[in-house]
């Protein structure tokens, strides 16, 4: 695949680069949103609405890959879209408006994933504003590491297993319907979900928990130093 | 641009094809904002090249219209969808309950907070400024209750239970101070020495000197009656009123120096005494004990000291367990 500026869908109009203007990357993101931007200004509402059109979708596409169901991506994204407008943060953000959210969905997904293994249970999906705010990876990098260790567990899924966990999970898709579509018990889909989410969890678990637990060691071990520091006084 | 960081390199790192080494160096590279921006410019482009589902904008678009229709209706839109409820908003019936609450320990503690209580254990003989500059002394086993805020009161009103002696100042405003005992007797001065025995619903009131104005209610009506100094008057649980004239010698409250002065007592009012200043239970072995009469004086500082002296002027013996005392005649 080889992606040219032409095939891309996107308003983006070419950077155009007189001299004595800025530097070529800052005017990017200027001229990029300056439409948006100047809306903004003069009507919050119709500026929020073509933020609404430019954004919604990429947003949606990357936030699936860390929650891995379109109902929570989708809400997700309104969620932030909601909170950037009553919070009134388009007036106080300096970057442009596209880092900002990217980097918010992505934070999201993060805090998502991580409240998610820490948790035991299935979550309850109308809960989705009180997820926590974990501390955020130092390297970027580290985003695209989660959401392609989701992935990758995921592919190493059964192949029937996978199959019914994406048409669950992804796709929202009742249980009834999948049992029925597949010709099996809904004992038997619900069943295979519960593996499913189990492999993923117990994967990511592995690679992404661990500095969580040895911060705990460590912290209860500071605290058994302490007590012992106390019983020897 | 260096060309290590080319759209395709960020293409190619967003599939998931990137080496450790390119990965360390993206970190490195996105610390300069400008370059922050250039990566999600990227990000944006591949996420737009690469969905990873069809997403539906249209039923989203309205359902957020709709969301922004309520967000103007209600400016200060809570940021959580359900607004947690507010601590103040069942206020009322709390705000009830802990005035109900404090109302009714009010009322349990209204004595020890209306008033001020003097008090002496038995035996025990205390003197204490009042606030308006009055003296009194409490004789063993006594209670005087004082209001606390009587000083913004018409009248000086004390209550006693047991025996005192009162040093009454005269206050400039003539403000009358009266004891209340609970035998309907109250004693109104301006400014006296008095003392007043109430006990078991009799009630025995001694001036000084000054006038003292006795107040006595039989039923509805008010008998008024005028001390001179010098005069007893007694009132027994009949309600009838006894006015004598003691005979100078007497001495003014005598037990204020713990001294005990009888004349002809019969030793059942001693009994009925050492009940009342020491709380001390004494009976008799046999009737003619009962008899017996006592005149003459001592001092006794306590309860041992009393019934030793009233020993030798018997001529009896006495035993004494605790709380309990026997009187015997002499083998």
């Amino acid at each position: 695949m080889v992606p040219t500026s032409n095939l891309t869908p996107t308003p983006d109009i070419p950077c155009p680069k007189s001299p004595g203007d800025e530097q070529a990357s800052s005017s990017v993101s200027e001229t990029d949103e300056f439409f948006i931007r100047n809306t903004m200004k003069s009507d919050p509402r119709q500026g929020m609405e073509l933020l609404y059109l430019r954004y919604y979708k990429p947003l949606c596409t990357h936030a699936i890959k860390f929650v891995r169901s379109r109902q929570v991506a989708e809400d997700m994204v309104s969620d932030l879209f909601y909170q950037f407008y009553t919070g009134q943060l388009y007036k106080k953000i300096h970057t442009s408006y596209r880092a900002y959210l990217f980097r918010a969905i992505r934070n999201k997904g993060y805090n998502y994933i991580r409240w998610e293994l820490d948790r035991n249970a299935t979550l309850p999906e109308d809960q989705l504003s009180y997820v926590p705010e974990y501390q955020q990876p130092d390297m970027i990098t580290q985003y695209e590491e989660l959401y392609q260790d989701v992935e990758k567990a995921i592919d190493q899924l059964p192949h029937q297993r996978r199959r019914i966990y994406l048409q669950f999970q992804f796709e929202g898709k009742p249980v009834k319907d999948i049992a029925s579509e597949l010709a099996i018990s809904p004992r038997t889909v619900e069943v295979q979900i519960y593996r499913a989410r189990q492999a993923v969890r117990q994967l990511i678990r592995d690679k992404w928990l661990i500095p969580c637990g040895l911060l705990l060691c460590g912290a209860a071990g500071l605290v058994a130093n302490l007590i012992e520091s106390f019983i020897s006084l | 641009m260096s060309p290590l960081f080319s759209k395709e390199f960020f293409f190619e790192y967003f599939n998931g094809n990137a080496t450790s080494l390119q990965k360390k160096q993206i970190d490195t590279w996105i610390l300069d904002p400008d370059n922050e921006e250039q990566f999600f410019q990227y990000l944006e482009e591949w996420e737009i090249l690469h969905p990873q589902y069809p997403v539906n904008l249209e039923p989203a678009l309205n359902k957020y219209r709709e969301l922004f229709e309520d967000a103007d209706k209600f400016p200060p839109a809570p940021v959580t969808r359900a607004p947690v409820p507010s601590p103040f908003r069942n206020l009322f019936p709390h705000a009830a309950a802990v005035l109900l609450l404090l109302g009714m320990l009010g009322w349990l503690y209204q004595e020890p907070l209306l008033f001020s209580h003097y008090r002496t254990l038995p035996g025990e003989v205390a003197s204490w400024t009042l606030d308006d500059g009055s003296k009194v002394t409490l004789n063993a086993n006594s209670q005087l209750k004082v209001p606390r805020w009587w000083r913004f009161a018409p009248t000086r009103v004390v209550y006693l239970e047991g025996e005192a002696a009162f040093d009454v100042v005269h206050t400039q405003d003539d403000r009358k101070f009266i004891v209340k005992t609970d035998n309907q007797v109250d004693v109104v001065v301006l400014g006296t020495v008095f003392t007043v025995f109430n006990r078991h619903h009799k009630t025995q009131i001694v001036l000084n000197s000054g006038k003292i104005l006795l107040e006595h209610r039989k039923g509805q009506v008010k008998e008024a009656i005028t001390m001179q100094p010098g005069d007893q008057v007694r009132v027994d649980t009949s309600g009838i009123l006894q006015k004598q004239a003691l005979p100078k010698s007497i001495l003014f409250a005598p037990w204020k120096e713990k001294l005990f002065v009888f004349d002809e007592t019969p030793l059942s009012e001693i009994i009925q005494l050492l009940k009342d200043h020491y709380r001390l239970n004494a009976g008799v072995t046999s009737p003619e004990l009962a008899n017996l009469t006592v005149s003459g004086s001592f001092t006794a500082l306590n309860a041992d000291e009393f019934l030793n002296s009233l020993a030798d002027i018997l001529d009896i013996e006495y035993t004494r367990n605790r709380k309990n005392v026997t009187f015997k005649l002499n083998p």
